[in-house]
């Protein structure tokens, strides 16, 4: 069911291109499958859910859904700065560096982002406390995704 | 204790008996405000380390070493320099055995003599507070192994004697800092495409059959690219890729 595989890399990259070029929408399609990658106002203000586009791109809207901006635009969102796998751990079987509901101070290590075996701490942004976890333990990240809310 | 190195223009030396990890050295230096370029080596180490907690026996007669670097970039750009030193170690290693051998890089950074393994890369960066910022530092953790190795790994082990080299670890480790610096002026100068061209000319594996562990579990496919952010590109069995940024590579049984 190749209409139902969410190509994200296809997706980055459409994205990148976008702001890039500066264009608003790019539209691309190979082997029946068809993914349109477009900005409007819509996703760029935060809450303003929903209307953007048409059913048959459900892939792009996923990618692009309203709530992971919403998300980015907060103070104390904590963002991967690249593309990697996390780790919430310091080591293997060590408990997590930090928990929800724990004060942490600016520059405290919070998790660890690894690419291509470089190792990468993630230091609190601010301080205050972690209020939301949104990564599990040794899942990809994304570039920019955010990984914990520190209010 | 051995002689000094003799080292590139611009590198300085931390020439220690023991350490805990040189790895560990040159991160606390980073923190401290230590030049670029400072290049920690120790003739053994107490508690060197692998990836994600794995120890690194560390006897004297083999190579650790760490260098430290201050590059002006992102933390996904600076993960490339993995490859640079790859690359590096491959060219030494290549050129102190006798001609036959083959030298091979394993995604991402180990590097084989006749598919075992001879040396271990581990790299570790610190990010400013600012998001989107550039890495503070870069240390670049090189283990080969010269005199010895470890029996039982994992991926199975070899050092430069056992393979018909006879280097000492001094001419070994200068030869690696001259490579490393080549490679970084082409790095620094011309991006990563070069880099990664000259890394695929090494790569073990390409096009063939290979089981990745992840942290969580195993996959297997073709290794059928490698991504310009230095990602292996696996063909799944089923006809999806899927992008590895972590993970161990072992060929297919």
């Amino acid at each position: 069911m190749p209409k139902l595989t969410i190509d994200k890399n296809m997706i980055r990259e459409l994205a990148e291109l976008l702001a890039e070029t500066g264009l608003n929408e790019i539209e691309w399609s190979e082997g029946g499958v068809q993914l349109r990658v477009a900005r409007s106002t819509t996703l760029i203000a935060p809450l303003a859910a929903a209307p953007l586009p048409a059913p048959a791109h459900p892939a792009a809207v996923a990618e692009t859904a309203p709530g992971h901006n919403d998300l980015g635009a907060h103070p104390g969102a904590v963002k991967s700065p690249m593309v990697g796998t996390v780790y919430v751990a310091a080591e293997p079987g060590n408990p997590p560096l930090v928990r929800v509901g724990d004060r942490v101070e600016p520059g405290q290590t919070l998790l660890i982002v690894e690419a291509m075996k470089t190792m990468n701490p993630i230091p609190a942004p601010r301080g205050g406390m972690i209020t939301q976890i949104l990564v599990e333990n040794q899942m990809p990240v994304e570039y920019g995704q955010v990984m914990m809310l520190i209010e | 204790m051995s002689d000094a190195l003799d080292l590139p223009p611009g590198f300085t030396l931390l020439r220690l008996a023991e350490i805990d990890s040189t790895n560990e050295e040159a991160r606390r230096l980073g923190e401290a405000g230590a030049a670029a370029y400072t290049f920690v080596w120790a003739e053994r180490q107490s508690g060197g380390r692998g990836r994600r907690g794995r120890s690194w026996i560390s006897p004297v007669g083999n190579g650790y070493c760490s260098l430290l670097l201050r590059p002006d970039v992102a933390p996904g750009v600076a993960a490339q320099v993995s490859f640079v030193a790859a690359l590096a170690v491959a060219e030494t290693i290549a050129s102190l055995l006798p001609v036959g051998r083959k030298v091979a890089c394993k995604w991402p950074n180990d590097v084989l003599v006749d598919g075992l393994k001879i040396s271990g890369i581990l790299l570790e960066s610190r990010m400013g507070r600012q998001p989107g910022g550039r890495v503070d530092w870069l240390v670049v953790g090189v283990g080969i192994n010269i005199a010895s190795f470890p029996p039982g790994t994992d991926y199975p082990a070899t050092a430069l004697h056992e393979a018909g080299g006879a280097a000492p670890v001094e001419q070994v480790l200068e030869a690696y800092a001259v490579r490393m610096a080549h490679w970084l002026k082409i790095w620094r100068d011309d991006g990563f495409a070069p880099v990664r061209q000259a890394w695929l000319r090494w790569a073990d594996g390409l096009g063939g059959k290979v089981v990745v562990r992840l942290a969580d579990r195993t996959i297997e496919g073709i290794f059928s690219a490698l991504d310009d952010s230095g990602a292996l590109i696996l063909s799944l069995p089923d006809g999806r890729e899927r992008t590895v940024t972590a993970g161990d590579v072992f060929p297919a049984a």
